[in-house]
């Protein structure tokens, strides 16, 4: 797997980044969001080398509130993880971990958006207590730093304008969105409550919000931005199943066949689109 | 008179009992035993199997364990001791990583604090001592019972990955 090598070059910034680190980092990757991994490796290699190390971490502070049982356990395991960031952040050597040392090669870069991701660590609380979401605006804050937060602090990393952001946010809101429809049957199985209203027409609701906000990212950008937005490549397909049947969201048919999937991919990579 | 029961006396004649008996002693013979030849043989272990503790080390031969001391803080029968101080990299490394083996309770939150996958309870159950000072595991070994498990250890949390 070349996830990282020859890395260092204008389009990482000129940052020297260790390719065994990312190369560990494209790994967890692999293995906890193959989806991501894909849309990644389909990345021009320099990119890779930014984008692996975010998308790590973001599975490392994910996995973060369901290691344990204990609320208390995940709590230290995503304060642990602010730490890290602010650490990163005040320029600190950064800790021996397989994620946190080439993300502070990411951070090095300048562009990393250290703000976003503490945001996107203190989102993942909600998981922690089994009541879950309060309410409609808790689950949508909660995409934002998550799903919408981590879209544009990868689009930042490959060099997206400030201008870009609302675009690229809702499309990550989008993502985040399909994802997180996705991950409801396991989710309930662990004994949380995914939404505040789990009714068809409130889940109904949900999907045709993520499709707006969609269609309203929709357009061309940058050709370096672009891999940020391909990782949400099968929020469409996703999100128009939800529309046409709220209920395969519990019952967790919302994946297109592995075809339909990989051609998707293929297609929006030949084709140029997101 | 009292009549004679003639089937049951054939039955005692013919040892019909003793032919059971040896029936049932047979059947059980030839069927898969409910026990086990331990210590040559050992029953299965969940790769959630919580036993001995061990110290992981990264391919590279480096302590995984970054003194971060989640473990020592979730310890609910603070049997973990952890001394640290910061290397010439600005790493900061354990001095010293004790854990008191007849004080731990086997609950696992240590090993679910830990952020870097150091500290583990491994699959071993096979370390009864002769006194209590032997149960007072030091870093080096913790360390060279991480070296020893590595394998099955690697094994069993790539088992569990997906449900954690």
């Amino acid at each position: 797997m070349s996830a990282g090598r020859g890395a260092g070059g204008a389009g990482s910034g000129g940052v020297d980044f260790d390719p065994e680190g990312v190369a560990a980092c494209a790994q967890i990757v692999a293995r906890g969001d193959p989806d991501r991994f894909r849309a990644t490796m389909a990345a021009p290699v320099p990119a890779r080398a930014l984008l692996f190390p975010l998308y790590a971490f973001n599975l490392e502070v994910a996995r973060a509130p369901f290691v344990s049982a204990e609320p208390m356990i995940g709590e230290m395991r995503l304060q642990w993880w602010r730490d890290v960031v602010a650490e990163i952040g005040a320029g600190a050597p950064p800790r021996a971990h397989e994620v946190a040392g080439p993300l502070a090669s990411v951070a090095a870069q300048g562009r990393l958006q250290l703000e976003t991701l503490d945001r996107l660590v203190a989102a993942h609380r909600v998981h922690l207590d089994a009541s879950g979401f309060e309410d409609a605006g808790h689950v949508e804050e909660f995409l934002d730093a998550t799903g919408a937060g981590l879209t544009w602090a990868a689009a930042r990393l490959l060099g997206a304008q400030p201008g870009l952001e609302p675009r690229v946010r809702a499309a990550g809101w989008a993502a985040g969105l399909a994802a997180y429809l996705r991950a409801i049957p396991d989710l309930e199985a662990r004994g949380k409550h995914p939404l505040p209203d789990g009714r068809p027409e409130a889940v109904r609701g949900w999907a045709h919000e993520g499709l707006a906000r969609l269609r309203a990212a929709r357009g061309t950008v940058p050709q370096a931005v672009r891999p940020a937005l391909l990782a949400g490549w099968r929020t469409e397909a996703t999100l128009r199943r939800a529309v046409a049947d709220p209920g395969r969201v519990a019952r967790g048919e919302l994946a297109e066949s592995e075809f339909a999937r990989r051609a998707g991919l293929l297609r929006r990579v030949l084709l140029g689109g997101w | 008179m009292t009549a004679i029961d003639w089937t049951r006396a054939g039955k005692y004649f013919l040892l019909v009992d003793v032919f059971k008996g040896m029936r049932l002693g047979l059947r059980y013979f030839f069927a898969p035993k409910a026990t086990l030849n331990y210590p040559h043989e050992k029953g299965p272990l969940s790769p959630r199997f919580r036993g001995e503790h061990a110290l992981r080390r990264y391919p590279n031969g480096e302590e995984r364990c970054i003194a971060c001391k989640l473990c020592e803080a979730i310890c609910p029968a603070q049997a973990i001791t952890i001394d640290a101080e910061p290397r010439a990299d600005g790493s900061r490394r354990t001095t010293r990583y004790d854990i008191d083996m007849t004080k731990c309770i086997y609950c696992g939150f240590c090993q679910e604090a830990c952020p870097v996958d150091a500290i583990v309870e491994g699959p071993n159950f096979e370390f009864s001592t002769e006194t209590r000072e032997e149960l007072m595991y030091d870093k080096e070994r913790l360390l060279a019972n991480g070296d020893r498990w590595e394998a099955e250890i690697a094994r069993n949390l790539e088992i569990d990955a997906p449900y954690r």
